[in-house]
């Protein structure tokens, strides 16, 4: 069972066979709640391994998301399934100090067939679902983790149609804005404190395309988090792993290796 | 004052695509035993900003199950104006994938028959037949 604090990690493993070192980041993070996307190694194996550490890990049952694995050192029926599309499933799941607290575990679909548009339908979608679960359950302590492939700035993640996730914390703790006479709702985003090379790496994932516009670095994975749920989230647990014990996870040059995106990592007390 | 309007209406026979699709939520019901069910909810109108998308009537079915009372999963949007067709099926992504349907067009339905024809295809596929598997094995569980 989780302590008073609890540690979240999300990690898109590109397919690769992935467990040995799976198996050391969840030791090494000591994370009580993993996403996976694009896992597809043997969980059974994974969660037997952590066994053997004497960790006890579940897998939680996938309904209708196939695209997300998660597992949590809760017993499944401790965890209510709420709304879900084949992008992202919401989930409540216990939480010591807080009680109970919702959270979201998303994977978009990647930019090679998507556009902008895309994913501002894909981001209104979300957040619709997330407010009615919120409402169904009484609750906002609402954290959404995952594979959004888009960046913090662009306009699925910042339209308040959209996911309105908010760079500033003062801002998010407004809590909503009116636009066109109706309140939406904010998150906060502190994925847009990890750009730039002060600390390294400066995404957490890399593509090199020939256009004039080219990042480099993008950073896809995230969480955005309610500012009912600000007080308990530890800043600078957030971190973009890039080694696990011995095990370096990017190359020489700084670019993503044994799979495309970095995992993330924070806590929530 | 004279009345203006017409004596009668004329009143279609023609189901409208939430009538057809109420009926087959009430069948899953009774073939599910009652562990799942399905709701058809009206949408709200989106915004101006996906103003292109505002239609006269937009339902979304939704799967959920007795015994996991806070899941529910969309299986898919129908939008239309009066009259009823052409309709606009919006479907979600695996099922579609799974029907072929190409990319990000929506299905246009002209008329009733094809409307049938592609709520049958989405029921018999094996995505929503493994979804709803999987609620009725877990509300067996819970039971």
């Amino acid at each position: 069972m989780a302590g008073r604090y609890m540690k979240y990690l999300f990690w898109n493993t590109q397919k690769a066979k992935i467990n040995s070192i799976l198996e050391d980041l969840i030791v090494d993070t000591g994370s009580s709640i993993v996403g996976l996307a694009e896992y597809t190694d043997d969980i059974n194996v994974l969660l037997h391994k952590l066994t053997l550490k004497g960790l006890r890990y579940y897998h939680i049952n996938k309904i209708g998301c196939e695209r997300i694995d998660i597992i949590a050192k809760f017993t499944p029926g401790l965890i209510e399934h709420l709304n879900e599309s084949s992008y992202y499933t919401i989930k409540k799941i216990p939480h010591e100090k807080l009680g109970f607290h919702l959270v979201a575990f998303v994977h978009l679909p990647s930019k090679k067939h998507e556009d902008d548009t895309d994913y501002l339908f894909y981001a209104h979608d979300l957040k619709k679902d997330i407010q009615e679960a919120e409402q169904v359950s009484n609750n906002s302590y609402t954290v959404i983790l995952g594979d959004f492939n888009m960046n913090p700035f662009e306009n699925g993640m910042i339209a308040a149609r959209g996911l309105h996730a908010m760079s500033s914390r003062r801002i998010a703790e407004i809590g909503s804005r009116r636009v066109k006479g109706e309140a939406l709702s904010m998150f906060y985003n502190p994925m847009w404190n990890m750009f730039g090379d002060k600390t390294e790496p400066p995404g957490t994932y890399y593509y090199n395309r020939s256009n004039q516009i080219n990042y480099y670095w993008h950073m896809f994975d995230q969480v955005i988090i309610r500012p009912t749920l600000l007080e308990h989230f530890e800043h600078d647990s957030l971190k973009i792993i890039t080694n696990v014990n011995s095990i370096s996870l990017v190359k020489k040059s700084g670019q993503p290796q044994q799979s495309d995106h970095l995992p993330i990592v924070f806590v929530i007390r | 004052m004279e009345s203006l309007w017409p004596l009668s209406f004329d009143v279609e026979d023609e189901a409208s695509p939430k009538e057809i699709v109420k009926f087959q939520i009430d069948k899953l019901e009774e073939i599910t035993g009652g562990l799942v069910y399905a709701e058809l909810i009206a949408e709200a109108q989106l915004s101006e900003f996906f103003s292109n998308t505002n239609y006269d009537f937009n339902y979304t079915m939704r799967i959920r199950s007795k015994y996991l009372a806070t899941y529910s999963f969309a299986v898919f949007s129908l939008k239309h104006n009066i009259p009823f067709y052409p309709v606009d099926i919006v479907i979600e992504e695996e099922t579609r994938k799974e029907l072929g349907l190409p990319g990000m067009v929506e299905p246009k339905l002209k008329n009733e028959d094809e409307l049938i024809e592609m709520l049958k295809k989405i029921f018999t596929s094996q995505r929503i037949n493994k979804i709803i598997g999987t609620l009725i094995r877990m509300s067996k569980i819970e039971l």
